[in-house]
């Protein structure tokens, strides 16, 4: 069993060794191929020839007639597989077709690992044009529009004829092609003879070899154009001097706004390119003495520059609009325009709104249009809105424009109506004329408003037989008008200011009501402290004075002490009640008493009193010394009394 | 003695701030700015111009610059609507016509042509809420405009100030002072009246898109409950952050609306 086994592991190693070691044996192979098999007359074909193994000497390039073959790089490679040299070789080639028709390239021979080795032959379908072609190949639509867009680009020394610029803008990539990389544009206008606001479209083409980084167009403006870029790009290979090119193709739209020589300024292109420096490594040139191959260490290196590209001015002769034919009410409508008006309902109540919508759309640029009014005034009111305006440049149509206008129409009356026709002239530059652009409104039937189809009604009803009054028949509704009067820019809200103001209007005259009470209370209690006061010192003053008297009774003198006496009561009085005293007539002091709650026969007695000091004041008879004695002591104990009371 | 006279002037001090707190000082502040451009009469009469000459456009831009200066006036707001519906605008015509009611309760011409607006709605909705849900003062109220009331309030405590100052100057008035005093009632009642005014909610907008679409809570996330056509009218009670109205109707029916799609005139 393990001799089996053994013998069996053996065999599979002798069977590994044999299919490696075998490998290097194998004959070398050739191969060739076409990146696509149809194709336009100029377009170029890439052609790759492959060879593996060890070669003796170059393929063969077969010669054919209609198609050259350019040469467009090699490359080659050395592997070493178990002590084995194996090299690959790679050609690229160009092929171009000068003539249409069905060509066949023959196998292309050559001698590998010592054997004779051929490619199949292939097989190219070139096309007459590249309108046919782009048909059945949509692959190469790009490529072949290029081709359309600019036939000569293939011959670029050759002249452009009347619609293109002249061509030396090619020549800037032999001139500067040290300064731009080999990056070139040129420009081609369909026309260079376009009438005031014509619209001309201009193709530019961007030539580069796979270095172009990026960049962006510069568009100068210019008093005598208008410049409209057409967005997107389109990509195409072109050969230009036999040399393959990546063309990218740009669209601008120009219309010229005066007439006369004018000059279209250069189109321009701020580019960013590549710039490759291949430096030799050490490394490679080591591993190239031992037959570089997989040990190869490529280094390329790239710089990006910026490059200032442009195009040829453009040289035009701007026709004028012709004066022959012009209709009146022209308004400088260049362009392939439509009409078209349309009413948003056939059919409306008095005092209701219609709107008209009238849209001139089409080729050309509609911003200078003026007003289009339709004369609808005998109908009702017309309110315009703002025209809409929009535009948008398009290829291959150019600048493609719409301009709406917009009425309110408010009809007053009821009944049907025809609106009429709204015109517009034009100038068409490809007809050269001028056509009147016509759209009929059609027809407007105006009803009565819902609240005169009810008053009519009641009409009806009041001309039953023996009533004469009818209601007055509304015709129409609508809003009332504006107001003309008050100020619309007057503050009605209320605002913080308005809030102090209404503060201060309502809280101010209260405030001073309450200060006055305030005021006034205050005054009131300071005048009621000084009467308290000479009230409780009333029977004191009048003590002291009292004092007086009796001292001029006990030294004998009646008079002056009854004088005395009655100065003293007066003072008295006065200080209680807060009054005059000594101006108190004898009646007045009678009833100041019974206010004071004096007893009926001390006030009685008082009286008596009051009465002889009367007599003694006014120069009557002095009573003696004994009845004025009493008497004031009297006086003295009924003061008293009172001063209890 | 000195005690006596300062408890005396502090209880007038008293008196007079408990006035003052009932008069208008309470008015809930607007924060918009008072109209300070010199040319807003002339804008005005050129807008008024421009409408009676048929050019609605220059009328209708000349009417919102008025409106970007801050002015709030009911008379202004009836133009625009006017102006809005000949140009083809129903909503922001109802808006403008609701918020011009705000300050002209009472005009008749606002009055007729909100009517006729809202009878072009396709929304079968009244433009204010049912008496039985606002109360009968509140409903009578209406007739009257905030700025009114306020105004109302102010003058007649104005006057019954000037009368209790004449009572207390004038000797041969005091017999008068206790009926003035109990007056006070009248311009307290005024106050009432406008505090009240401005307590019903009264910011009516209208719906000023094709289709505005009516939520359960402030934002698309909730859902939807109903659907408003163009011109329909709205009470609006409420802001929430995020650019939604909180909006009521006068059947009743409440919600949540973006304030793009619901215009009001006025502040809310």
């Amino acid at each position: 069993m393990r001799l089996h086994d053994f013998m069996l592991g053996t065999a599979y190693v002798l069977l590994a060794a044999v299919a490696l070691t075998a490998t290097p044996c194998l004959a070398g192979t050739i191969s060739a191929e076409l990146d696509h098999s149809e194709g336009a007359v100029g377009e170029p074909f890439v052609l790759t020839v492959a060879i593996e193994g060890a070669r003796d000497g170059e393929p063969t390039i077969p010669q054919v007639d209609g198609l050259e073959f350019h040469q467009q790089g090699v490359s080659e490679s050395t592997s070493w597989v178990n002590g084995q040299r194996s090299a690959q070789l790679q050609i690229g080639l160009v092929v171009v077709a000068s003539k249409p028709g069905r060509f066949t390239i023959p196998s292309i021979k050559a001698k590998v690992d010592g054997q004779e080795v051929a490619t199949l032959p292939l097989t190219l379908q070139v096309g007459a044009d590249a309108t046919g072609q782009a048909q059945n190949q949509p692959q190469n639509q790009a490529q072949n529009q290029a081709q359309s867009a600019a036939p000569n680009q293939s011959a670029p020394n050759a002249a452009g004829g009347n619609a293109k610029t002249p061509t030396a803008n090619q020549n800037q990539a032999k001139d500067d092609g040290g300064k731009t990389g080999g990056v070139f544009l040129d420009r081609t206008c369909d026309r260079l003879d376009p009438y005031v606001g014509e619209q001309v479209l201009c193709t530019i083409h961007l030539y580069h070899r796979g270095n172009l980084n990026g960049g962006q167009r510069l568009m100068p403006s210019s008093p005598d154009f208008r410049r409209f870029p057409i967005d997107g790009e389109k990509r195409a290979q072109k050969l230009v001097n036999g040399q393959p090119y990546i063309v990218i193709e740009l669209k601008e739209v120009v219309v010229a706004t005066k007439p006369g020589p004018l000059t279209l300024p250069p189109y321009t292109i701020d580019a960013r390119i590549l710039t490759w420096t291949k430096r030799r490594n050490p490394i490679d040139k080591f591993f190239n003495n031992f037959g570089g191959g997989a040990f190869n260490f490529d280094m390329n290196f790239t710089e990006e520059q910026e490059v200032n590209l442009k195009s040829e001015p453009a040289e035009f002769t701007v026709k004028p609009l012709p004066q022959s034919g012009k209709p009146p009410g022209f308004s400088g409508l260049v362009g392939n325009f439509q009409l078209d008006t349309h009413l948003s309902q056939a059919k409306v109540a008095a005092g209701n709104t219609v709107t008209i919508t009238i849209t001139i759309s089409g080729t050309g640029i509609a911003d200078s249009l003026g007003d289009v009014v339709p004369s609808l005034e005998k109908i009702g009111k017309v309110y315009p809105d703002k025209p809409e305006y929009t535009e948008k440049v398009v290829d291959p149509s150019g600048i493609v424009s719409k301009r709406v206008y917009k009425y309110a129409l408010v009809p007053a009356n009821p009944g049907d109506f025809d609106l009429g026709k709204v015109q517009v002239p034009v100038f068409n530059p490809h007809l050269q004329q001028y056509t009147i652009l016509t759209s009929e409104l059609g027809h407007l039937i105006v009803d009565p408003s819902k609240a005169e189809a009810k008053s009519l009604v009641v009409g009806q009803q009041a001309q039953l037989p023996g009533t004469k009054k009818e209601d007055v028949k509304v015709l129409g509704s609508d809003l009332v008008d504006i107001h003309h009067g008050p100020s619309l820019s007057k503050q009605q809200t209320i605002t913080r200011y308005l809030i102090f103001v209404l503060t201060l209007t309502g809280v101010f005259p209260s405030s001073c009501a309450f200060i006055i009470f305030g005021v006034q209370a205050l005054r009131r209690r300071s005048e009621g402290d000084t009467v308290g006061k000479r009230r409780s010192r009333a029977y004191k003053v009048f003590k002291n004075e009292l004092q007086a008297a009796q001292i001029q009774v006990a030294a004998g003198h009646v008079e002056p002490s009854l004088l005395a006496a009655y100065a003293a009561l007066r003072t008295y009085l006065g200080d209680k009640l807060n009054l005059h005293g000594q101006s108190l007539a004898s009646r007045e002091i009678e009833e100041l008493l019974r206010r004071l709650g004096c007893k009926e026969e001390d006030l009685q007695r008082l009286v008596q009193i009051i009465k002889t000091l009367e007599q003694v004041d006014f120069g009557g008879k002095l009573p003696s010394l004994t009845a004025a004695s009493e008497l004031v002591a009297d006086l003295d104990r009924l003061v008293l009394g009172l001063e209890h009371a | 003695m000195m005690t006596a006279k300062l408890t005396y002037l502090l209880r007038c001090s008293l008196l007079a701030s408990c006035f003052a707190w009932l008069t208008p000082t309470q008015v809930r502040a607007q924060t918009m700015p008072l109209a300070t451009n010199v040319d807003s009469n002339a804008l005005a009469s050129s807008a008024n111009q421009a409408f009676d000459a048929g050019d609605l456009v220059k009328a209708t831009q000349d009417y919102e610059q008025l409106l970007g200066q801050g002015i709030v006036n009911g008379h202004l707001f009836y133009n625009l609507g006017v102006a809005y519906f000949r140009a083809g605008r129903l909503g922001d015509s109802v808006a403008a016509f609701l918020g011009a009611r705000r300050y002209l309760p009472r005009d008749p011409d606002n009055e007729a042509n909100l009517h006729f607006v809202l009878g072009k709605v396709h929304d079968k909705l009244e433009a204010q809420l049912p008496a039985t849900t606002t109360g009968p003062v509140a409903a009578w109220l209406e007739h009257f405009s905030e700025l009114e009331l306020a105004w109302t309030a102010s003058l007649l405590a104005a006057l019954w100030g000037t009368a209790l100052a004449l009572t207390a100057l004038s000797p041969s008035l005091e017999r008068w002072r206790l009926t003035v005093a109990l007056s006070v009632v009248v311009p307290i009642a005024a106050l009432a009246a406008f505090l009240t005014r401005q307590a019903t909610p009264d910011a009516w907008g209208a719906v000023v898109q094709a289709e505005a679409k009516i939520y359960s809570g402030p934002g698309k996330q909730n859902t939807q409950l109903f659907a408003l056509q163009e011109g329909a009218p709205v009470l609006i009670t409420e802001r929430a952050a995020g650019g939604y109205y909180r909006v009521k109707l006068s059947d009743g029916k409440q919600g949540w609306v973006a304030d793009n799609q619901v215009r009001l005139f006025g502040p809310l």
